[in-house]
């Protein structure tokens, strides 16, 4: 055998980790000044890569690792009642919005009849009259509020508005009048009825008064009911 | 996701409850691991990165990977084989897109000096020895790294290795001796 191969059984003795090295090695080395030289390079070099290695797999662990990972953890972790206020909060966004929205559909539309004409104000509930303004009127009534109104909460146009919310035509020099026939009537239970037929031009006046029931009589259609 | 499990319709109240308390049970046994295993982690991290804020970073991140799939593991006494390859992989990764980063920005990164005549203590003194064997430990094959880093690492045996790792001894000692000897060959 000679150095160089006795140089890489060296090499592997140190490598594998080995204590103690085979009596021939020992032997040669100590006869060998330039064996012996490269025995103790490579001890040297193998001692600082164990020392270094255990230096670097030994850093010291941050303090701040596990309580960051904790904290990490604790963040994706539910509460134990999570899904309880789940549901409590969707029942409850449920009922504000149906509240919400069962205000807005059916909240009574409240209209002060005579805002201009000197009128005592009354408040008159829809849809027993609403008053709306002939073309030729300049000034914005609040009847056209009104239609806005209702076309916003049901949302359709204003035909299906005026559907829903049956309106007076009034002309404006007979208006006071129908306000003040308005406050006089009833609080309760008012029935306007048109006195005679609707006449065929829009703009035209037509009568109307309250209808007044004195006696009313309800028959059976089947005479064996009796 | 999870919340969204928790209040599927159809899912009674108890089998919520018991998949609660079997989350929360879980949650225990991860807390015990991660005080165990936490420093593993981001001793392995840092072993590849050599960077304490990096390394801190993905082990933090591994051990948070580890605990959302925690309940998957079927085989809890492999936790710690199972953290070390999540970690690895995460600090190889984090590693490789850190050098293309650094390629970027300079064409060297260490210094090619050679210290003359150094004594052992002085070379594993020396900052620069340092650096040399972080270098040295980069380019060494990933699975040689692997086991020269848990090998080094106090408290771990060979044999703990070889079970962190799930492969024979015989095959941690040859990895072993294989990287120590590249090692000695790079830092001759």
């Amino acid at each position: 055998m000679n150095c160089q191969q006795y140089q890489e059984r060296i090499l592997d003795a140190f490598a594998a980790g080995e204590a103690t090295f085979p009596d021939a090695l020992v032997e040669h080395r100590r006869n060998c000044w330039a064996c012996r030289a490269y025995y103790e390079s490579q001890a040297s070099v193998f001692r600082s890569i164990d020392e270094g290695v255990k230096a670097i797999a030994n850093e010291e662990v941050p303090r701040s690792l596990v309580p960051g990972v904790r904290a990490l953890v604790n963040d994706e972790l539910p509460s134990p009642s999570s899904w309880m206020s789940g549901w409590e909060v969707a029942a409850v966004a449920a009922a504000i919005l149906a509240v919400s929205l069962g205000w807005v559909l059916y909240r009574p539309v409240r209209h002060t009849v005579s805002r201009n004409d000197g009128v005592p104000a009354r408040s008159v509930e829809s849809p027993v009259a609403v008053m709306r303004r002939l073309p030729e009127d300049p000034v914005p009534s609040p009847s056209r509020e009104l239609k806005r109104t209702s076309a916003r909460v049901f949302g359709h146009g204003a035909g299906n508005s005026a559907t829903a919310m049956p309106e007076v035509i009034v002309l404006p020099e007979e208006r006071a009048a129908f306000a003040r026939f308005v406050a006089d009537t009833p609080e309760q239970g008012v029935v306007l009825a048109v006195t005679r037929a609707a006449p065929s031009k829009e703009d035209e006046p037509f009568q109307i008064a309250v209808l007044e029931i004195h006696e009313l009589e309800v028959q059976s259609l089947d005479p064996s009911w009796e | 996701m999870q919340e969204l499990a928790l209040i599927q319709p159809g899912r009674t109240l108890q089998e919520q409850t018991v998949r609660e308390a079997e989350r929360l049970d879980s949650h225990g046994e991860f807390e015990a691991r991660l005080v165990d295993c936490g420093p593993l982690a981001y001793r392995v991290a840092q072993g590849v990165l050599h960077h304490q804020a990096d390394a801190e970073d993905v082990a933090q991140e591994a051990l948070l990977r580890a605990y959302r799939k925690f309940d998957r593991l079927r085989d809890r006494t492999r936790f710690r084989a199972w953290l070390v390859r999540i970690v690895y992989r995460l600090a190889l990764d984090r590693l490789r897109s850190r050098k293309r980063r650094e390629r970027r920005e300079t064409s060297c990164a260490f210094p090619e000096c050679r210290p003359t005549a150094p004594t052992a203590e002085d070379l594993a003194a020396s900052t620069e020895f340092r650096a040399r064997l972080e270098h040295a430990m980069d380019e060494l094959p990933e699975k040689l790294r692997l086991v020269l880093l848990l090998a080094a690492m106090q408290g771990y045996t060979l044999e703990e290795v070889s079970g962190i790792l799930g492969i024979p001894m015989g095959t941690v000692k040859s990895r072993l001796f294989f990287a120590r000897k590249q090692l000695a060959e790079k830092l001759r």
